[in-house]
């Protein structure tokens, strides 16, 4: 993903300016601006997390379109699919949070939970790595025993 | 009780936050344990107003003020701020400030009753964790990157 790493130090960046601020309320003791800002802190980090999946659904267009080049005419899950079959554990992460994202930018909500975006924003570049370096598709065990076959010899 | 039974109801979020809140309070125990020999340590205990979670508003739950600590040696000064119990990606969120760097601190542990396992994450240091711990402490006085 081109931009992940411009992404993760932007999202820190305004992150620590809310760290600062929510400091300096709080030492104050201006329980309504702590508040406040608890608050923006919350949709920060929710707009950043819509951001990154964004690059994350570039890199399973790409990747799909080298599988299967009517791809782009189906929903994102079913390209996901195509990479990964949905017994894999990665397939539930990306069901997972592309449940949030799709709350988010359809605007069914402006903010979830807050989001550890540190744990979301590696499990995400873990799934990149791995798509780019192994076949495909993931969790496919048929592929998988063959492979173990074929690298013993037998 | 299985997440999948579970039944989340006004007291189960009550619950909640008090164990939150003495999770939060053990963790501050062990900071004043860890810097008690460490030179001329200032600890002060406060409080930080509890924003409104979620489940809070859906289950009618009052928010409540959280303990906070500041820890000052010489003119480095940390602090530690409660950010948020339900989060995803971890059993709850507080801030750590130094007077140069900033932290975010989780607990991977402490659901339903295990012990709470705090570590550091920054959203730029990929994959990367450092447990709280007596060492982690020390170098955050010092503001030094406990990364390092």
């Amino acid at each position: 993903m081109r931009e992940s790493t411009s992404i993760r130090n932007a999202y820190w960046e305004t992150e620590k300016h809310f760290i600062d601020l929510v400091d300096i309320a709080t030492t104050s003791n201006d329980r309504i601006a702590s508040l406040g800002l608890q608050e923006m802190s919350k949709i920060n980090e929710n707009a950043y997390f819509v951001l990154f999946w964004g690059q994350f659904e570039a890199f399973i267009n790409d990747k799909v379109m080298e599988i299967e080049n009517s791809a782009l005419e189906m929903g994102f899950m079913s390209r996901v699919r195509l990479a990964i079959l949905p017994e894999h554990e990665y397939y539930q992460d990306i069901d997972k949070y592309y449940t949030w994202r799709c709350k988010l930018a359809h605007g069914e909500a402006a903010k979830l939970q807050s989001l550890i975006l540190s744990s979301i924003f590696d499990k995400v570049d873990e799934i990149v790595e791995t798509l780019e370096t192994c076949p495909l598709p993931l969790g496919d065990s048929l592929f998988d025993l063959f492979q173990e076959s074929t690298d013993t010899g037998e | 009780m299985t997440a999948s039974t579970r039944i989340i109801d006004h007291d189960y979020v009550v619950g909640r936050i008090a164990d939150w809140e003495k999770r939060l309070n053990e963790l501050y125990s062990n900071l004043e344990n860890w810097t008690k020999n460490i030179g001329e340590v200032e600890i002060r205990r406060t409080e930080v107003p509890q924003a409104r979670e979620e489940l809070m508003q859906k289950f009618d739950v009052e928010p409540r003020n959280l303990p906070a600590i500041a820890i000052k040696l010489n003119k480095n000064r940390l602090s530690f701020m409660p950010m948020g119990l339900w989060v995803i990606g971890a059993n709850g969120r507080l801030n750590i400030k130094t007077s140069k760097n900033h932290y975010i601190l989780v607990d991977i542990g402490g659901e339903e009753g295990a012990p709470s396992e705090w570590v550091i994450v920054s959203p730029v240091k990929r994959s990367q964790r450092v447990p709280m711990k007596e060492v982690t402490i020390t170098k955050l006085l010092k503001d030094e990157d406990p990364f390092v």
